[in-house]
């Protein structure tokens, strides 16, 4: 049994008021694809920007891939929301996904290597077509795709996709997740989402986060648990399911 | 247009070619600074950082007027003015996070007030229009090789630091991730705001100097595929800008800065209207 790939230790965390998260430990396992879920505000970016070492914790230990967040960052790939970006800046699909491959320290501009890798990425999310198509033009699942190449031009060895399913319907993205899945075996992956059930067939567990975090199992996760988490009534789509209009932006053949 | 170019090279007119070949040389640096500002949008910031400069000035015509420090030129000021500007608004950004906009507002005014006390102190009549709106008859050669050397550091720094600068301006956070040492990058896009403003402070003045780091750069965003292609035809447009307003200014007898900045602004209602018309980029 390999070291896991995510370690939080009784961490802690507040922005100066109220804990945003309270002694949260868990742990994701090598290879396995786990769902971080939760109401809005109940701690899930806090959770990633501390795994990615954008944040530190008041108290707790976070280790990433058997190192600190910071030390581990080389080997993380970072999808983050889509609404951070300036749609209007002047960018081609391909020099996004180049910014995977720039590492700290390294002032020489891309190989060949490089190069190689990028277009590799490229035609795993199945955008090579359109490589040289300026972002600002591209659909939202398009986008999505660009984001998930860029991650994953970095050859991690965890993933980390921030509300994969923002912008794209449960139906492609579960497609997208399980090609992957496929191609990158040894990839652990972690999704934040507050969509829970889309891809409840492909995640082994789902971590249910608001301010504390509960582990399920993704095939114990009823309807109920997930009114409960966020008292109320919650749409659950389960990947597979037949969803009105998913196919007009098929990406990948069935 | 043959009586512009006989300016040029009348021995009379010495300052209207300096002008001129300022002109050449910063259009590049406005080029490319210009386009980092608009594409990181810190318009504002670049506005602080250019006002502030007249606190350098003030303090460099007092000092020297008062104390004989001639060493401490206009120029210099206004440099030392600038970085120092740059220092504090990258550290209000990096280190105190919240209260950035008020900072920005501080230095922008308190900048041109310390620069205008120090004005008013100066013994005999000296006249701050010059430095707030431009006066091409204050440029002599010391300032073209300055401007030059300026020039040189500005676009080996933004070449050689292109795919960092261009991944801290689309995407800071994930630069960080990717160990990009993004709170370096931030401060060195700042410096080189600040190295850039006081190029061209003698032309079009410390007031007006934004609007041409980032009018071009505006103008050339719907027509361009990267920021590259940005900066490249936001250095032809600020040259144009600038040689176009020398010449009109010449001609019509007008303050230069002024006629340069209009011509600008002009620029980039056209690029706007061709771009709505569907003019830009397919």
């Amino acid at each position: 049994m390999s070291e896991p790939a995510v370690v939080f230790r009784g961490v802690s965390f507040s922005y100066g008021g109220p804990q945003v998260l309270e002694d949260v430990s868990l742990e994701i396992a090598a290879r396995e694809t786990v769902c971080l879920v939760g109401p809005n505000g109940g701690g899930k970016s806090t959770w990633l920007k501390l795994a990615l070492g954008l944040l530190t914790p008041a108290s707790g230990r976070i280790r990433v891939l058997g190192q600190s967040p910071l030390r581990a960052r080389p080997r993380i790939g970072y999808m983050p929301q889509q609404v951070a970006f300036d749609a209007r800046f002047p960018i081609t699909v391909r020099e996004i996904v180049r910014m995977g491959r720039l590492r700290g320290g390294r002032w020489s501009w891309l190989g060949k290597v490089d190069e190689q890798i990028v277009e590799r990425v490229l035609e795993e999310v199945a955008m090579r077509d359109e490589a040289h198509r300026l972002y600002a033009d591209l659909s939202g699942g398009q986008r999505q795709r660009v984001l998930i190449a860029r991650a994953l031009a970095a050859e991690p060895e965890i993933l980390f996709l921030d509300e994969p399913t923002a912008m794209v319907d449960a139906h492609n993205e579960g497609r997208l997740m399980a090609r992957l899945r496929d191609l990158h075996r040894t990839l652990t992956i972690v999704l934040v989402s507050h969509d829970v059930g889309f891809v409840s067939n492909l995640v082994d567990r789902v971590f249910c986060v608001n301010r504390r975090v509960s582990v399920h199992a993704a095939t114990d996760l009823s309807q109920g648990t997930v009114g409960e988490l966020y008292g109320g009534h919650v749409h659950a789509v389960r990947h597979g399911s037949h969803l009105p209009g998913s196919s007009s932006d098929g990406i990948f053949p069935e | 247009m043959n009586e512009f170019w006989q300016t040029l090279t009348d021995p009379d007119m010495r300052f209207f070619r300096s002008a001129f070949y300022m002109g050449l040389l910063a259009s590049v640096s406005f080029g490319i600074v210009g386009s980092y500002v608009v594409a990181k949008r810190v318009s504002y910031i670049a506005g602080a950082i250019s006002h502030a400069v007249l606190a350098g000035i003030g303090a460099s015509v007092f000092f020297s007027r008062t104390q004989g420090w001639t060493a401490l030129d206009p120029v210099t000021g206004a440099l030392i003015s600038a970085l120092l500007a740059a220092f504090l608004l990258s550290w209000a950004r990096l280190a105190s996070g919240d209260r950035e906009d008020s900072l920005i507002g501080a230095i922008w005014s308190i900048g041109m007030a310390v620069g205008l006390l120090f004005f008013a102190a100066t013994p005999g009549y000296t006249d701050p229009m010059s430095y707030l709106f431009g006066n091409i008859l204050l440029i002599g050669p010391e300032d073209l090789r300055r401007v030059f050397i300026l020039d040189v550091i500005i676009v080996v720094i933004a070449v050689t630091f292109y795919q960092q600068l261009q991944a801290v301006c689309f995407d800071e956070e994930f630069a960080r991730v990717r160990g990009i040492h993004t709170g370096f990058f931030y401060t060195l896009l700042l410096v080189l705001i600040a190295f850039t403003v006081v190029l061209l402070i003698s032309v079009v003045g410390m007031v007006l100097v934004v609007a041409l780091l980032t009018l071009p750069a505006a103008a050339a965003g719907p027509f361009v595929r990267s920021l590259r292609q940005m900066m490249a035809l936001s250095t032809v447009l600020c040259l144009l800008y600038l040689t176009a307003g020398l010449y009109l200014s010449f001609r019509l007898d007008w303050p230069t800065g002024p006629t340069v900045i209009v011509l600008a602004g002009a620029g980039y209602l056209v690029a706007l209207v061709a771009a709505r018309l569907g003019w830009g980029r397919a």
